[in-house]
């Protein structure tokens, strides 16, 4: 009887599976070094009796300790896949005319490389690089202020010098 | 509510001399809505948010004098600023719209009450004072998990018991906020019962819903005065004539708040 079944799972599993959480922590601890240590990155995790979320946070310290959420990812409490992955441009273009109060759809991966895929286009998007790109500048404002100041204000300061 | 109520909303900064206006579900542009506000007032408002925000501000005290200090766009539903407002060092404004029942299980809403709650942690953290007020729809009421945990907004009932600032859980120490939302609660009180009137088919229903809250810290829970949950504006009752409660038509199915913080 067996040897009319066939194997019906996949050719074989990937075992070193990682988890949203490790994916996330690892990007957090690359932030500080793709940015010169000018921004950090944090993965934050809160859970309920059901879910779990876990949030990577961008903070610039230089300015005012400023926490930006990049990715919020969400999945069961004992479950770690499918995983939903909410991020700026994940988002499904379909269903605009939901009220302001519906949720938007956003994708899941069922495993850690669509964990990671996901993440890569997270990060890699338009959004992302203007919310670094501001994050660094604002940062860079703070360390030197007369700069930030209008050109009116940094004059008189560089007269009194 | 998502409706132009700028005539509305003028009329009540106008009578209450209002130096900043939150809005959730705002109908109109932050643009027309400023407009609004300094054409009835004859003081220039300033909108403070960004597209993202679900809270928008609306503020006749100096811009300069706003930082914000997080953003979350992906859901948007807190933000966080230091104001430079009365003596230093100012107070912390966090605003939110967490989301309702309809699209978040109870589970869900906790959660985010946690996040919500770390989040003005590490602000005060950052800055260094604990001047702090929360303003917005949470969504739930003051008895609710969210609201009342001690890893969620951990808000209580009594002046009292926040003045002790916090308690340890589980070897952790949980700051305080005070809830005066409580004393607002039902019809032995001034004003509406409640800022929600909603039914639901079920075996328990509390009818009115007090979804809209003010939460202080003890170092600023003395400041606050003349909290009402406002049921008319200028002579325009936001009631429905007949079952008393918020009226669509007229305003929104929410009734709205005003404070005033002696700083």
């Amino acid at each position: 009887m067996t040897e009319t079944i066939p194997n019906l799972w996949p050719e074989q599993f990937h075992v070193d599976v990682q988890s949203p959480y490790a994916i996330l922590s690892v990007q957090a601890n690359l932030l500080g070094k793709v940015t010169r240590g000018i921004l950090q990155g944090v993965v934050e995790t809160e859970s309920s009796k059901e879910r779990v979320q876990h949030r990577l946070v961008v903070v610039a310290p230089a300015y005012n300790s400023y926490r930006h959420t990049l990715i919020v990812a969400i999945h069961q409490l004992n479950l770690p896949y499918p995983v939903e992955v909410r991020a700026e441009g994940l988002e499904a273009k379909e269903g605009e005319s939901q009220s302001s109060e519906a949720q938007p759809d956003y994708p899941s991966a069922n495993d850690d490389l669509e964990m990671q895929h996901l993440v890569s286009q997270a990060l890699r998007s338009g959004r992302t690089k203007a919310t670094i790109a501001s994050l660094i500048s604002k940062s860079n404002d703070a360390k030197t202020p007369f700069l930030s100041h209008t050109n009116g204000t940094a004059n008189q300061l560089i007269e009194k010098l | 509510m998502n409706r132009d109520l700028r005539a509305l909303i003028a009329s009540a900064v106008v009578e209450r001399d209002v130096d900043i206006l939150l809005l959730a579900e705002c109908g109109v542009t932050d643009d027309e809505m400023s407009i609004a506000l300094s054409t009835a007032t004859g003081k220039v408002y300033s909108a403070l948010s960004e597209d993202s925000d679900k809270v928008r501000i609306f503020t006749r005290l100096n811009v300069a004098s706003w930082t914000k200090r997080q953003s979350d766009p992906v859901r948007a539903r807190m933000a966080i600023w230091s104001v430079e407002a009365g003596r230093p060092p100012g107070i912390l404004l966090a605003v939110a719209h967490l989301v309702d029942r309809r699209n978040a299980s109870e589970g869900e809403q906790a959660m985010l009450a946690v996040e919500l709650g770390k989040e003005i942690d590490r602000a005060e953290m950052s800055i260094g004072h604990e001047r702090t007020l929360l303003v917005g729809d949470l969504n739930m009421n003051p008895f609710e998990d969210g609201v009342t945990g001690s890893l969620g907004l951990h808000a209580v009932m009594t002046m009292r018991i926040a003045e002790r600032r916090a308690r340890t859980v589980q070897g952790t120490q949980r700051k305080f906020f005070y809830n005066p939302m409580w004393g607002l609660l039902g019809d032995r009180t001034v004003g509406a019962p409640g800022t929600f009137y909603h039914r639901k088919p079920g075996v328990i229903d509390v009818f009115w819903h007090m979804v809209d809250q003010v939460l202080l810290r003890p170092d600023l829970m003395a400041s606050v005065h003349d909290l009402e949950i406002l049921d008319h504006i200028d002579e325009v009752n936001l009631l429905t004539a007949q079952a008393g409660i918020p009226s669509r038509t007229v305003a929104s199915d929410h009734l709205p708040l005003a404070f005033r913080l002696e700083l």
